[in-house]
């Protein structure tokens, strides 16, 4: 038995991964697999998933499906070539499973490159054996509260964010679907990251994790695009506000950006 | 060489830039901005053999304000360009615009196209629906529109195509800042309110449409329908341009002659067809 089975007790002779480990947000696969002429289009997650375990994309020995969100934007053309993007979107360590749950979004075009269908696939993958979680970094795990903490260390040091909110007392919330948090601001700084603030969020930018995930990982900051057209961030709260606390924003998201990428301020 | 004047049009000095020998251009600007957008167009076209005039419309540049106030009608601007072209003696010119410029372009094809060469309206269709008015509204008051300086660079540089470097790009957007709100507020009412639809049948001189396919803005599937109804009507989809051509594009002035030559030699689309132009 090997030192890992053995770190595993009674659970036998365990695969050689993928872990939940080896998978980080942000990480994306194209497949230009088809779907089968004859495919049944209703029954889409359990399609793509096929096609995504044909390609590769997630260990077909290891999976467990824990939920999948579907929605059909155009007609699928049966029988016709279809590409799928899938993108690592939210990794959750579950201890008590000794595993994690990744979450999967998946873009599914025609051969006109407009999406047909888009949805998210979330599966339960093992933990690497002896890995409990202190290594599991915040940088990427958007609109937590560890990732917030992160994002305020990293505006402390953001003259842009500082000049833009020198004059402004509020709280900022990010909000996606798996969970949101608060950054309390006063007079150019961060003074507090909490699920929850005493008077609430003056405004709220809301987003699916697949959009935060583009957004923060994708080549450029095009927040204002997004917002723009419309169909990608949501807003709530004091619009006016936000509308006045729009260059802190970009710097926000420059520095998110800066926080997931790596990169050099 | 570019001859500078003020003149009166419309009840209030204009400015108004012309150079060149040759067949007219009248060259229109965008919303809350001015003939400067046209600077790497205007020597360089006349240059090409054309008579280029690039004013600045009421109340933008250098051009003093329409004596009733920020204008919200393309179709009154569309007028004072015909009283500008009558000032000048101007017989049978082009037209080129872009954004409220187009608009208004393709409005003076609808009010005056058996006496123009041609039109070419970039980043424009007939109706723009994806405008909201009653947000424009709300922002006439300034209180109602905080940050409007940062929100117009930002909104800039997310029209502005991929194709551009992110030095010209930042040009383009820093630049438009310079705009009067009021002024540019009102100018997007026209633009989200101008509705050309029922009268495209009726344009009498040759149209190209000009849409990017980064232009936010637009609907490129609207300009390829706006251009179907126009009995002589072309459009042109510009890959990785954006809201901007004629700043986002080094060429841009060859292009245009290119269009410019088309349209006076009544190369397009044969009257009905109106189907679209080749991707360039």
């Amino acid at each position: 038995m090997s030192v890992e089975a053995q770190q595993r007790g009674d659970r036998g002779a365990l695969p050689a991964g993928p872990w939940f480990e080896d998978f980080g947000v942000g990480r994306r696969i194209g497949t230009a697999a088809a779907l089968p002429p004859g495919a049944d289009v209703v029954s889409a997650p359990t399609t793509v998933l096929r096609l995504a375990v044909d390609s590769e994309v997630l260990p077909h020995s290891l999976l467990r499906v824990l939920e999948t969100r579907w929605q059909h934007v155009f007609p699928t053309p049966v029988g016709e070539p279809l590409e799928a993007t899938f993108t690592v979107t939210a990794c959750r360590r579950v201890p008590a499973e000794e595993a994690g749950a990744v979450q999967w979004h998946a873009d599914v075009r025609d051969a006109g490159g407009r999406t047909v269908q888009e949805g998210t696939i979330t599966v339960l993958l093992p933990a690497r054996p002896g890995s409990d979680g202190s290594a599991d970094r915040a940088e990427r795990a958007f609109c937590t509260r560890p990732w917030g903490e992160a994002l305020a260390r990293e505006l402390a040091d953001d003259p842009a964010f500082g000049s833009a909110t020198a004059t402004w007392d509020g709280a900022i919330g990010l909000r996606t679907g798996g969970g949101s948090v608060q950054l309390r601001i006063y007079r150019g700084e961060v003074i507090e990251v909490a699920p929850r603030t005493p008077l609430g969020a003056t405004f709220t930018l809301e987003a699916a994790e697949h959009v935060w995930t583009d957004l923060l990982t994708g080549p450029s900051n095009d927040f204002f695009r997004r917002a723009m057209s419309g169909n990608s961030f949501t807003v709530t709260g004091d619009a006016y506000e936000y509308l006045r606390m729009s260059r802190a924003v970009m710097a926000l998201v420059d520095a998110a950006r800066r926080l997931a990428t790596g990169a050099p301020a | 060489m570019i001859r500078a004047s003020y003149l009166p049009v419309g009840g209030a000095p204009a400015y108004v830039e012309r150079s060149g020998e040759g067949p007219a251009v009248l060259c229109l600007h965008t919303a809350g901005q001015s003939g400067v957008q046209w600077r790497g167009t205007t020597d360089r076209l006349a240059a090409l053999g054309y008579s280029v005039i690039v004013p600045d419309l009421p109340g933008h540049g250098r051009s003093e304000p329409a004596p009733g106030g920020p204008v919200s009608d393309l179709g009154e601007y569309a007028r004072w360009c015909l009283e500008l072209l009558e000032l000048l003696e101007v017989e049978r010119p082009f037209v080129v615009g872009c954004s409220i410029g187009g608009k208004i372009a393709l409005d003076l094809a609808v009010r005056a196209g058996e006496s123009l060469a041609g039109v070419v309206a970039m980043a424009a269709d007939a109706r723009n629906s994806r405008t909201s008015v009653s947000g424009l509204r709300r922002e006439l008051e300034d209180a109602a529109a905080p940050s409007r300086s940062d929100r117009t660079y930002f909104g800039t540089l997310a029209v502005v195509g991929r194709r551009v470097p992110p030095e010209r790009a930042e040009l383009i957007a820093t630049m438009h800042r310079r705009e009067d709100p009021l002024v540019s507020t009102s100018d997007l009412l026209g633009w989200a309110t101008h509705d050309l639809r029922a009268s495209l049948h009726g344009i009498a001189c040759p149209t190209r449409l000009v849409v990017g396919d980064d232009d936010l803005w637009l609907d490129p599937a609207d300009v390829v329908w706006t251009a179907q109804q126009i009995p002589r009507g072309e459009v042109t989809v510009l890959e990785g341009i954006g809201h901007y051509p004629m700043e986002e594009m080094d060429d841009f002035p060859a292009v245009l002659h290119g269009w410019l030559t088309d349209l006076g030699a009544g190369r397009t689309t044969a009257p009905g067809a109106g189907a679209p132009g080749a991707e360039e």
